[in-house]
């Protein structure tokens, strides 16, 4: 039976990963008295029952509430066997001799297991292999002596390690293993936990030139250790940091050096977007944090693609602001975000919602086709590709919107250039007039008479004479028609609506909430 | 020598086909002009495989081995100016000039006839390039005038030309949901009709179950044809993977049907393909073989809907590709028998086989879908597919009741006694299914 | 000009077209009757900019229909875009399409236009499945099949009498050993018309799939997942006292 100690990592039968957060005993008035107990922090917070405390008293602290719990030493579920990486290796890769069919049947058949003895013969070779997969195998360390590492030089061509989900709590065992492999460039170690106390200073030392893709997702590792390993491999240019409950606060003691172009921080505590952590960032991952802000106003060359989706933007002025400092975006994935619940909100359907979501983002980004387009501007939005067409048609569709409803914050655009570029590009101004699209058959007027304004919606087949009738009675107290004249401003010129009142409302240039005024005639 | 011709009819076809060659194209190293990519000196995959699916000029070029026909221009059109323009030959892209109006008797009789000596005579002059042609590759919907009139009538001709060779299909199954056309359910079962005695093994595929696993697993707001049809390619490269690879099971074309085909007219496997998760979040998944075979399991990961908890398997392969231990897998299958999901109907003579390709799956740059090291395609021929056949047919029915639309038919030459014979044809299919599914043993642990 | 893709859409049918700004709107119409089958006359043609938005405007109106008229018109003239949606509605009151619009598989309308293949006509068939099993001898034509079958439910039946309703018992497959106690020995109509004898068992941990009851029929009562029905076969009938599931029998594998 081992005997774990503080910050072990342990498994169980049914494959729950914890860290022993506690090792000692109870109070003599336990009925758990003079029994070695374990305190555990369970990866997965359901798996837990307490939050490291017993009647009162606190045994030890957890990250997550409800993640704790207390066993005995001798209980059944905790697996007590520890391997090193060179046993397991060996166990699962090594199969020449001892493969044989597991026999299984489905009923009556039998299944037959085909290429098997084949691949065993591969992989046995270990000079073959290129990529090792030893996910969720309870490895605990690297190897115990050196007479195990010999196997090392039989494993130069492994490109891509996968060691995710085993029980691994500090990275000199990690630096252990991989400065023997001096081809990875693919190296995954989610899921394993690397706590602050894992810090060693000696780990500086190693220089591994050839890795360029580091995972190091549900980790835990801390800010100050990523930014220590980063000196350990010369060329990453991917690292991934998913899931370590980082917050505004740690990330602004992340120090990238140049060579890492992509990371990945979706799943954390972030709640703002904080652009000048990034200066040589391309791919920024970022979904999944509780982001509404961006809280620096730097111009960001660098980012290529961000993916923002399942945040809390809930401003178009967010979306804006983007569209200015990331004047080199190519792909943008931000979906989920309350602001696109806002839109028309209502009873719309998850289609329309999903098209007015696509509608704002063409209309406050400079796109280009993803085809045809010279690969500088956005063109991939939530994960399809723009045709020029679809691009014409938002832009054109909003520009429309913006028209017919004055001053409605999702059909403006406080990116002054980008609201210029789109204008021209269309050739109109930015005057508010009759919509594009909507083909209504009324038309909501703003009525001045005075400096006092009241609001009537008016169909548009009516008669001038008609329309000073409905003014008559519910404006002007039924005054005749002919003591006041209605007029209104057309490219700023004064504009008489009733020099003939058999006019239809429609042969006027009118739009919606247009002001129309009254003069008195008598005046 | 084993040669494999694709051919790719109908606009679904021919898009469908787009998108397969991209993928095969990068997965075996050749650029979009055929010739091989920076750094390689021979194709990826080995000579016997790759040799397969493309064929190598003088010149260093590699040409695939590829028909792509439809009966209006628009679609080819679009690969004669696309980025693969020059991956092929003018004569292996042949297009009409009138379309087929959704309607099977245009294609597979008056339109269609006009084409089809130029298209056979292409045929034969790739199948005379080829040491020792396997079979046909098709890429058609069911649904559209093209796919369906003149997809089964080449079929019906290359079954006459060429005897024995296999015919595989890849076949876009009607949405449960909406039709692309009023008279699809027609063209479907009349389609289905001609081509039941001809194809040997055809794999569906919905759109709508596509449609639905881009919006859950890749998280695409909004799918188009380029989204759908990427990930029909990495599904159908990866049922194709043995062959241009080397394989462990189906390394021939009619080991397909060996494998899985227990009597020549059940024969419509139920393909399910994992993992499907997106770039951004492919960090997140493990991704380890008991997963991604348990995925293969759920319905989401299907490519046709239809719940196969409620059917009887006559045979299941299992295709790994990728970086899998022959341990992990047994593992896998193991916890897939203890979950009691699959009932397999004992007396037929196909059964439950796994096979293990070392070849990794490749991810194309502008698509959402991640790479993953491993993948696992599940082929598996389940009654349950039967789902399909019926609804399609109560959708025949309603209309026919009525002759809605049939006068169209006519009009082209068709005789209406082809509509009752079709339908006869299918209705005895889904008793077929019926009958496969009964006289098993009662499974000792059955439990309820 | 160029083609355009636009979204075709009617009650009935959904689908990606292109069309050509060119075609006159009589042109266009015989096209759309093809996709929707909505004949010319009775098309009110609904133009929606973009495709999912409520906003339309109609294009051409049933009520007005005059192909003449229609020949005069180029689609060019209503600025149709790319990605747009074009909806076509039947005015036709007396249109069997509309019938078409409810399908539901287990309609009774739909029962009663079903196509149905007498048992008869099936079994002339010479390709069929039926065929196939009889001629090969296969399945239920197969006579070891029969006697395989009677036998096993002979064996079940024999098992069957050793076991009394209130034994404890185990079963044991590939996901490991159960525990519980025998709650009902027979057969079971709602579950398969009384063919064979089974086992309702209540397991002492909730690894069964069900109450006791099968299809709302009550066999016996237990807690909602300790109960399971099993074949006679797989009982094994002795001194099985209550473990926990993790196999130990004293109190250290509590949890605080």
């Amino acid at each position: 039976m081992t005997q774990f100690r503080l910050y072990d990592r342990i498994s169980t039968i049914d494959d729950d990963i914890g860290t022993i957060k506690f090792v000692g005993y109870f109070p003599p008035d336990h009925n758990w008295k003079n029994t070695l107990i374990y305190g555990i922090e369970w990866d997965n917070p359901d798996r837990g029952k307490n939050n490291g405390n017993i009647d009162d008293k606190s045994y030890f602290k957890v990250d997550v509430p409800l993640s704790g719990s207390f066993i005995k030493f001798n209980n059944k579920k905790i697996c007590h066997d520890r391997f090193n990486f060179i046993e397991v290796f060996i166990r699962e890769y090594y199969n020449v001799d001892n493969y044989h069919e597991r026999n299984i049947k489905f009923g009556t058949k039998l299944v037959e297991e085909l290429g098997f003895e084949k691949l065993n013969r591969i992989q046995s070779e270990f000079k073959n292999l290129s990529s090792v997969s030893l996910n969720g195998k309870g490895i605990v360390d690297a190897f115990d002596n050196d007479e195990e590492a010999v196997v090392f030089k039989d494993l130069q061509n492994i490109t891509y390690l996968d060691l995710s989900f085993n029980l691994f709590n500090n990275l000199s065992s990690i630096y252990k293993i991989i400065s023997h492999l001096n081809n990875l460039s693919n190296l995954n170690l989610n899921g394993n936990k690397f706590p602050d106390t894992s810090l060693d200073s000696t780990l500086s030392s190693l220089n591994h030139e050839s890795l360029t893709i580091l995972k190091l997702n549900s980790t835990n590792i801390s800010i100050n250790q990523v930014n220590l390993i980063l000196k350990s491999f010369p060329n990453l240019s991917q690292i991934h940091l998913s899931n370590n409950n980082y917050t505004d606060t740690d990330l602004t003691q992340l120090n990238l050096p140049p060579h890492v172009k992509f990371i990945d921080l979706s799943f954390n505590k972030l709640s703002k977007l904080y652009l000048s952590s990034f200066p040589h960032i391309e791919t920024l991952l970022i979904s999944d944090n509780h982001i509404t802000t961006i809280s620096d106003l730097i111009i960001n060359k660098s980012i290529q693609q961000l993916d923002i989706r399942y945040n809390q933007v809930n401003e178009w002025t967010f979306i804006d602001q983007l569209s200015i400092q990331l004047p080199n975006l190519q792909n943008l994935r931000i979906n989920n975000n309350p602001v696109f619940e806002i839109v028309g909100a209502g009873d719309q359907t998850e289609d329309q919602m999903v098209e007015k979501m696509f509608i704002q983002l063409i209309a406050r980004f400079e796109c280009e086709d993803h085809k045809r387009g010279k690969g500088v501007r956005l063109s991939m939005i939530n994960g399809s590709p723009l045709l020029e067409s679809e691009i014409r048609n938002a832009e054109l569709y909003f520009i429309s919107k913006y028209k017919s409803t004055i001053n409605q914050p999702e059909y403006v655009i406080s990116n002054k250039i980008r609201w210029e570029i789109l204008l021209q590009k269309y050739n109109v101004d930015d005057k508010v007039d009759s919509t594009i699209h909507q083909a209504s058959n009324k038309v909501q007027l703003k009525i001045n008479n005075e400096n006092e304004i009241f609001t009537k919606t008016i169909l548009l087949n009516l008669t001038i004479l008609k329309l000073k009738g409905i003014i008559s009675r519910s404006i002007m107290n039924n005054s005749s028609i002919l003591n006041f004249h209605i007029y209104y401003y057309q490219n700023d010129l004064k504009e008489y609506l009733d020099t003939n009142v058999f006019s239809q409302i429609n042969e006027f240039n009118l739009s919606n909430n247009q002001t129309i005024y009254i003069e008195n005639a008598l005046r | 020598m084993r040669e494999v011709i694709s051919i790719n009819v109908g606009q679904a076809g021919c898009q469908i086909g787009n998108a397969c060659w991209e993928l095969y194209s990068q997965e075996h190293g050749i650029r979009p002009d055929g010739f091989l990519q920076e750094g390689l000196t021979r194709p990826k995959g080995g000579e016997e495989g790759f040799s397969t699916f493309f064929s190598e000029t003088g010149s260093g070029k590699y040409v695939p081995r590829a028909l792509y026909v439809d009966l209006e221009p628009n679609v080819i059109d679009e690969v004669r100016t696309g980025i693969y323009k020059d991956l092929f030959h003018p004569e292996q892209l042949i297009a009409g000039k009138e379309d087929a109006a959704n309607n099977y008797a245009r294609g597979h009789y008056t339109i269609g006839r006009e084409i089809l000596d130029d298209v056979l005579d292409r045929v034969r002059r790739m199948a005379d390039q080829c040491d020792g042609l396997q079979g046909f590759l098709f890429t058609h919907s069911l649904g559209g005038g093209t796919g369906s009139g003149f997809g089964s009538l080449l079929l019906e001709q290359l079954s006459i030309d060429y005897g024995k060779k296999s015919k595989l299909e890849f076949a876009v199954y009607p949405a449960p949901q909406v039709s692309t056309s009023v008279v699809e359910p027609y063209n479907t079962v009349l389609t289905t009709h001609t081509t039941l005695e001809h194809a040997d093994c055809t794999f569906m595929v919905d759109n709508e179950a596509i449609y639905d696993m881009c919006r859950r697993n890749l998280d695409i707001s909004r799918p188009n044809f380029d989204s759908l049809n990427s990930l029909i390619a990495q599904v159908v490269s990866s049922v194709t993977a043995s062959l241009r690879f080397d394989g462990s099971l189906n390394v021939d074309l009619n080991e397909f049907q060996t494998n899985l085909v227990p009597y020549p007219r059940i024969h419509f496997p139920l393909v399910s393909y994992a993992p499907v998760f997106s770039k951004a979040r492919a960090s997140h998944e493990s991704n380890s073989v008991a997963e991604i075979t348990a995925a293969c399991f759920e319905p989401g990961n299907q490519m046709v809907k239809c719940d196969p908890r409620t059917g009887k398997y006559m045979a299941t392969c299992l295709l790994y590709r990728g970086d899998v231990v022959t341990r992990d897998v047994q593992n896998a299958v193991a916890q897939a028998k203890a979950k009691k999901t699959v009932q397999l109907v004992d007396w037929c003579p196909t059964g439950f086989k796994i096979g293990i390709c070392y070849q990794p799956p490749t991810a194309i740059a502008s698509t959402e879908l991640a790479a993953a090291s491993r993948a696992v395609c599940m082929l598996s021929n389940t009654t349950a597919i039967a789902e399909a056949w019926r609804r399609i047919d109560r959708k025949f029915d309603l209309m026919y009741s009525k002759r809605a639309f049939v006068h169209w038919y006519v009009g082209e030459g068709m005789e209406e006694g082809e509509f009752t014979e079709a339908r006869e044809d299918l209705a005895a299919l889904e008793r077929d299914y019926i009958e496969v599914g009964t006289d098993s043993f009662p499974e000792e642990e059955e439990e309820y | 000009m160029d083609d355009l893709s636009v979204y075709v859409t009617s009650n009935l049918t959904s689908s990606e077209r292109r069309i050509s700004p060119q075609w006159d709107l009589d042109y266009f119409k015989t096209k759309l009757e093809l996709i929707t089958g909505i004949p010319p006359q009775f098309q009110t043609i609904q133009y929606f900019p973009i495709s999912h938005s409520n906003e339309y405007k109609v294009i051409s109106d049933a009520k007005a229909y005059q192909q003449d008229q229609d020949k005069t018109h180029r689609l060019t003239e209503f600025d149709i875009v790319s990605f747009s949606r074009i909806h076509v509605v039947d005015t036709n009151p007396d249109s069997e399409l509309n019938d078409l619009d409810m399908i539901d598989a287990d309609d009774e309308t739909s029962e009663n236009v079903a196509f149905k293949l007498s048992d008869e006509d099936y079994a002339k068939r010479s390709d069929s499945v039926l065929n196939w099993k009889q001629q090969n001898k296969l399945g239920r034509f197969d006579p070891e099949f029969n006697k395989i079958k009677e036998q096993q439910v002979q064996e079940n039946e024999e098992i069957s009498q050793t076991l009394k309703v209130g034994d404890r018992c185990r079963t044991i497959n590939i996901a490991g050993e159960r525990r519980g106690v025998i709650r009902y020995v027979g057969k079971i109509n709602v579950l398969d018309k009384g063919e064979s004898v089974w086992v309702g068992i209540e397991f002492d941990e909730p690894v069964g799939k069900n109450n006791g009851s099968i299809d709302g029929v009550k066999v016996f009562e237990c807690k909602q997942g300790h109960g399971s029905f099993v074949k006679p076969k797989q009982v094994e009938v002795g001194d099985f006292p209550e473990l926990d599931p993790f196999g130990s029998d004293d109190e250290d594998d509590d949890e605080l």
